[in-house]
């Protein structure tokens, strides 16, 4: 899964992750996803998804 | 003693005081909130009366359930003084708390021979670098 430098989810994961989501019957987003920008505008677009 | 209104630091004598009162293996009821809390937020600056039963007055404080106070507040009990329902109803004063009578309803119950498959598949996207034991936990529960 690709990565931000600070070793959180990043941007780019998110094709990989919808993919995985469609597989599942109930997603939990978080905790521990850390404070970073880029990360914060991945958790931003799955939370509308 | 002291009482919701109460914040900082409290004179030695009842801090003193507060230590007998805990110490003294006697039933301990505060009325309203256990003295030393901090109403709003919880907080012991010096030292609190670890009750074993709090009566507070018509609304209970948010102090009262929040950490480190928590721990002494004890048994809770409402007392109603009679306030007009202007105020015991305004949505300003108003907080949620989140009890275990609200989440165990929401848990379903499953038959003995279910099995990891028929209960479904989540799928837990979390953690970070440094973050590991939250997201462990939520996939322990999931469990």
């Amino acid at each position: 899964m690709p990565e931000t430098k600070n070793k959180s989810f990043s941007l780019s994961s998110l094709e990989d992750i919808l993919k995985l989501t469609e597989k599942s019957d109930a997603v939990l987003l978080g905790p521990g996803m850390s404070q970073d920008e880029e990360t914060k505008s991945l958790i931003k677009f799955l939370s509308k998804e | 003693m002291f009482g919701i209104g109460f914040h900082g630091i409290m004179p030695e004598f009842y801090r003193k005081t507060i230590d007998l009162i805990n110490k003294s293996e006697k039933p301990v009821i505060s009325l309203d909130i256990p003295s030393g809390i901090n109403a709003d937020t919880g907080q012991i600056e010096s030292s609190a009366v670890k009750a074993g039963l709090t009566i507070t007055m018509e609304l209970p404080k948010p102090g009262l359930f929040l950490p480190p106070a928590i721990d002494f507040t004890g048994k809770l009990e409402i007392a109603k003084l009679g306030y007009p329902p202007e105020i015991t109803n305004n949505p300003e004063l108003l907080i949620n708390l989140l009890e275990e009578k609200d989440i165990l309803p929401l848990i379903p119950s499953w038959p003995a021979s279910a099995h990891k498959g028929s209960r479904g598949k989540i799928l837990i996207i979390a953690g970070s670098k440094n973050y590991i034991g939250a997201p462990f936990l939520a996939a322990a529960s999931g469990h």
